[in-house]
């Protein structure tokens, strides 16, 4: 009784938009490698997370059909949306289905509106993922697909799952599932053992669960 | 093992800044190293408002000296000073953050002469950055989607519009980055770099290659 009551993740399905919210906020804190109350309080702040509430909270403003509450929602749905814009560059569009634990690293110049986005995937600043003007194609992306810095997934392109887009890609045409698309236009590579073990993990940043690597990158050995 | 030291790369260019130890520069010092650096881009018209009142109103600017006390601010060595920097650094980097779209984490230390030409989607969070190191917009550094390392770089590096410099790769001396690169894999020292993944499309690159200014421009 205590855990339904406490713990926001077991209320999943009795509130979608709020239990989402909460892995998205855990899986941001994991990703920035950010732990306690500070940690907690920072990825809050974030304006990344902001969005990502903006969003769960029109995607489920969306859903309520009965006009009387659907659009006093909807209104709040679209002034928190264009305050997010206009304070935070990003603009993910309640349309767009997207899984659990999306996180959005940094701000600034974030463009998405996707057909579906699955789970546990990442966006980062300047990202667009969208439809090629004039047409209506939306994109679909798989699970745990990890949008680089920069990088444009446009028109009717399905991206598998786990795929990393690396920074400053431009991806035009459909992208396989464990594999990396790079270049402007963007080529596919499978990806290696090793990449699919470090993006599937969510490796922290910095590394600091394996730390060899955050020793390594620190040069304190 | 540094750049520097690996023999297959070409033969370390001792750069403006790299006099081996580094002259510890006060925060004020640093600050007016920035501005002092800035200042010189405005090689065409020197007058007094593209000198100071332009150079001081930018938002790059703002983003520069706020980093730059952020990062005085966490190298306090008593506890009860880092914290009160450290709050008023805070109150002072959310409405430039807000304003200049400049994120730079205030533990990256780097050298004097930083420049940030224009100002969104930049994100700078490397290991350790050397002098004159000059942004422009949309420039990330940071790590990759592995998260496991950092980017190290050397001095005298210019990143283009939009430039990314991705996950642990080291950057040598006098490097310029193109507009849009990606920059993956370490390139070395005085090379120009462009292209999705980088490629290295020059090697030797003249020390005045940014600042040269071809006959036919001239007079």
């Amino acid at each position: 009784m205590s855990a339904i009551l406490w713990d926001p993740a077991s209320c999943y399905t009795a509130c979608r938009a709020w239990g989402s919210m909460y892995g998205d906020v855990r899986k941001k804190m994991e990703l920035e490698s950010r732990r306690g109350l500070l940690g907690w309080l920072a990825v809050v702040s974030s304006a990344g997370t902001f969005a990502v509430l903006v969003y769960r909270f029109g995607h489920w403003a969306n859903r309520w059909r009965f006009p009387l509450i659907g659009i006093p929602l909807r209104a709040v749905y679209f002034l928190g949306f264009y305050l997010v814009q206009i304070w935070t560059g990003i603009s993910v569009q309640a349309y767009s289905r997207i899984g659990k634990r999306f996180v959005i690293l940094n701000h600034t110049c974030i463009f998405v509106v996707a057909e579906r986005i699955g789970d546990d995937c990442t966006v980062c600043q300047g990202v667009t993922v969208g439809n090629i003007r004039g047409s209506k194609q939306l994109p679909v992306l798989g699970h745990n697909v990890f949008l680089e810095p920069g990088c444009k997934v446009l028109g009717s392109v399905t991206i598998g799952d786990n795929v990393v887009v690396r920074a400053n890609s431009l991806v035009l045409s459909d992208v396989p599932s464990d594999s990396m698309a790079v270049g402007n236009p963007a080529r596919v590579r499978p990806l290696t053992e090793d990449e699919r073990a470090q993006l599937l993990g969510s490796a922290p940043l910095n590394g600091l669960v394996n730390g060899q690597a955050n020793g390594q990158a620190n040069g304190q050995a | 093992m540094t750049m520097s030291q690996d023999p297959t790369r070409d033969p370390p260019v001792p750069s403006m800044g790299s006099s081996s130890p580094p002259p510890a520069l006060t925060l004020w010092g640093l600050i007016r190293s920035d501005i002092r650096r800035k200042q010189e881009h405005y090689v065409l018209v020197q007058r007094f408002f593209n000198k100071y009142v332009k150079v001081l109103a930018q938002h790059g600017t703002a983003a520069v000296v706020v980093y730059r006390l952020g990062h005085w601010a966490v190298t306090r060595q008593s506890r009860l000073a880092r914290v009160l920097a450290i709050a008023f650094y805070t109150c002072l980097a959310v409405p430039v953050r807000w304003i200049s779209r400049v994120v730079i984490d205030p533990r990256v230390p780097i050298g004097p002469g930083f420049v940030i030409h224009n100002f969104s989607a930049v994100y700078i969070d490397a290991e350790r950055i050397g002098d004159n190191f000059t942004v422009n917009q949309g420039v990330t550094v940071g790590p990759d989607f592995r998260r496991n390392g950092r980017p190290v770089i050397g001095s005298n590096v210019f990143l283009g519009a939009g430039a990314a410099i991705l996950g642990s790769v080291e950057v040598g001396d006098n490097v310029v980055v193109a507009a849009n690169a990606l920059v993956v894999k370490p390139p070395g020292t005085n090379c120009l770099v462009a292209g999705v993944p980088g490629m290295i499309l020059m090697r030797n690159l003249p020390p005045d290659y940014l600042t040269h200014v071809p006959a036919h421009h001239r007079g």
